[in-house]
């Protein structure tokens, strides 16, 4: 019967194994739920983060392209204004040309009668106050010139500030999200609504 | 700016997280590395079980089993802790997205205020210029009919011609200095350029 005892020995060593081994499997098993967890709380943690950031991203896109585009406003309407001033010089100035060309002719009839009845006082005054309107027109011309040359300049810029305003404009629209394209319609609203009752 | 904060898969091992660092200095919020498949509790681990387990190996197989079962625990444990770390370094994350955000608002209200005030003293100085224009142009247009009006000398109608080309020769530069305040207008708007990326990156 002494033989049995090895044989008991074995038996019991195979249970303690069988023992150890379920236990090894199941911290097996925990060890990778738990790996599986940390695996989806990054992924999770990373997309709610991206998703702060472009939320974060987007919003500060839209305050600073709106205050962009308020500034670049102001300043277009500002250029604007000089533009029309400008005009209004230069419409100013060729309205004295006119009028010097009206006293030019106006001269010129009178110095034609003054020789006429041959009054020559008459005669050296006109043609001294011909030569003053002639002195005075080509001044005005030049002036003219450099007014026209200034309006070209103010609506060159006038126009860049548009192009840039309406750029701006646009990319509100296309990269601020809804908030952008509702910002947008509404202001295209407005300036249609602001077309429609000034026709 | 918004300062780089990532999080790191727990699996990898200080070297590798040195490498990856050097690989990638570009890693931003909202890129955090790709996290692979666990590819076995060694690799994963970074082999240092290996020598540990091996030194039981003498005492036979349930020790060895023992071993590997404490092994999987303490790891387990470990990424206990690394969730915990994962947890709070989004939170960090977060708030340092939080806290460049308000800054960079508190940055563009600022400046909002400053163009204000300077569009208004600009806006200002063109109005002054607008109205003394239209004087000067009011002024030469009667210079100009006074100098052919009836009953003046010449040596009077040669002053009031002189004074209507004065004036008409100040409308230029009525034009230059509104030139120069609008400039200034421009210069001070930020640069139009949009970049692809306002914020970080």
């Amino acid at each position: 019967m002494w033989w049995l005892i090895p044989i008991g020995i074995a038996v019991g060593l195979k249970l303690i194994y069988d023992s150890v081994s379920d236990n090894e499997r199941a911290a097996r098993r925990n060890w990778q739920e738990k790996r599986k967890d940390v695996e989806r709380s990054i992924e999770e943690h990373r997309a709610n983060i991206g998703k702060h950031l472009d939320q974060a991203q987007s919003s500060y896109d839209f305050h600073f392209l709106t205050d962009l585009h308020f500034s670049s406003h102001k300043v277009a309407d500002s250029a604007y204004r000089l533009l029309k001033d400008a005009r209004c010089s230069r419409n100013g100035l060729g309205k004295m040309i006119m009028k010097s060309k009206e006293q030019r002719t106006s001269l010129e009839n009178q110095l034609k009668s003054a020789r006429t009845n041959n009054r020559q006082a008459e005669i050296n005054d006109i043609i001294n106050q011909l030569k003053l309107v002639n002195d005075l027109r080509r001044n005005l011309f030049d002036d003219n010139d450099t007014l026209k040359s200034q309006v070209q300049d103010f609506m060159n810029e006038v126009k860049r500030l548009n192009a840039q305003t309406a750029r701006l404009k646009e990319a509100i629209r296309d990269r601020c999200g809804q908030r952008g394209i509702d910002w947008y319609n509404r202001l295209e609203e407005r300036k249609r609504l602001r077309r429609s009752g000034n026709s | 700016m918004i300062t780089n904060v990532s999080l790191n898969p727990p699996s990898q091992t200080r070297e590798n997280l040195e490498m990856k660092k050097h690989q990638d200095n570009s890693a931003s919020v909202g890129k955090i590395e790709k996290v692979d498949s666990s590819p076995g509790f060694h690799k994963d681990t970074g082999e240092k079980w290996g020598p540990i387990l091996k030194a039981f190996n003498p005492l036979g197989a349930i020790a060895d089993a023992y071993a590997k079962t404490l092994a999987y625990k303490i790891e387990s444990k470990r990424l206990d802790v690394e969730l915990t770390r994962i947890k709070e370094q989004a939170e960090i994350a977060k708030n340092v997205i939080d806290k460049s955000f308000q800054l960079k608002m508190e940055e563009l209200s600022h400046r909002r205020i400053a163009l204000i005030g300077f569009y208004q003293t600009v806006n200002n100085e063109l109005h002054r210029l607008h109205i003394e224009r239209i004087k000067v142009l009011e002024m030469a247009q009667l210079a100009q009919q006074k100098a052919f009006e009836n009953g003046l000398t010449m040596e009077e109608r040669m002053l009031f011609k002189e004074m209507a080309i004065e004036m008409t020769r100040e409308l230029p530069r009525f034009g230059d200095k509104s030139n120069e305040s609008l400039q200034k207008l421009v210069q001070a708007l930020p640069p139009v350029e949009i970049s692809p990326k306002l914020l970080g990156g």
